[in-house]
């Protein structure tokens, strides 16, 4: 599970998100899957839930938006855009 | 990188607006050079949060304006039926203006060039500060032209200089990295 940095602002523009760390004074551009990637991590959706989301509104496969997520998170997560929320506890 | 005057870069303007008024302390990159010399295009700066009451004359402040976020000198104070507002003038135009309380977003307290940073909350740095005020709220108030008001807008020049000597002579170190 994935959730946005809170302390990163972000607004759209025409479908495409701006996001601006105040701490490092450095702001990104996502483009508009990315955009919808970014929106989808609150922390309660995984990689492959946020890659079938994308199948459902995109015409791709599965597999490729799989690695699309997984490429961005890598990036975000570098970039320290991401707080990464720990696994849900489970029942054994 | 934006380009000034673009609708993202209005974007990210505002973003940074609303991170300083969110109590936060933002790192910006200057985009003109009307604080010429101590500001430059391309340097960085740090905005402190900052009402309207705890920003001195001779200090930088950071206000909301139509064209985004500007950084000028406040060169007076004055308080009006329970409000206060601010003159800023920039180091090179002799235009001034009053800004509302309520537009003042912060103030800066560091400038960044290269691999040295400039502290203006050095006591050194506010003095100079307080100088230049002082003789850039002088030429406000002198509205004659001639032979005065050249002097005093080159002894306001020459401040500006001297005040930026020392600048990178008392309050200037290496940059550290947070």
């Amino acid at each position: 599970m994935f959730q946005r940095n809170t302390s990163i602002l972000w607004r759209e523009l025409d479908g495409e998100a701006v996001l601006l760390s105040p701490a490092a004074g450095s702001s990104y551009n996502l483009n508009q899957v990315g955009t919808f990637i970014w929106k989808l991590l609150d922390g309660t959706h995984s990689s492959q839930d946020i890659a079938e989301a994308i199948c459902e509104v995109y015409e791709v496969e599965y597999e490729q938006a799989f690695q699309d997520v997984e490429r961005l998170l890598v990036e975000l997560r570098n970039n320290n855009l991401l707080n990464e929320s720990p696994a849900p506890h489970t029942l054994v | 990188m934006s380009q000034p005057g673009t609708p993202q870069a209005s974007l990210i303007a505002s973003l940074f607006i609303q991170a300083v008024r969110e109590g936060q302390t933002v790192w910006f990159r200057v985009a003109s050079n009307s604080m010429f010399p101590v500001m430059r295009a391309g340097d960085e700066v740090r905005i402190q949060p900052a009402k309207a009451h705890e920003i001195r004359p001779g200090e930088i402040a950071a206000f909301e304006t139509a064209n985004g976020l500007v950084l000028h000198r406040i060169i007076a104070h004055q308080q009006t039926q329970g409000s206060v507002r601010l003159l800023q003038m920039s180091d090179v135009e002799l235009l001034a203006g009053w800004v509302k309380e309520q537009a003042v977003v912060g103030k800066v307290v560091c400038i960044r060039r290269k691999n040295r940073q400039v502290n203006l909350q050095h006591s050194i740095a506010k003095r100079c500060g307080m100088f230049t005020a002082l003789i850039r709220y002088k030429l406000y108030l002198y509205n004659k032209n001639g032979i005065v008001k050249i002097l005093l807008r080159g002894c306001s020049r020459l401040v500006i200089l001297l005040g930026y000597w020392c600048l990178q002579c008392c309050c200037a170190s290496p940059v550290v990295h947070d």
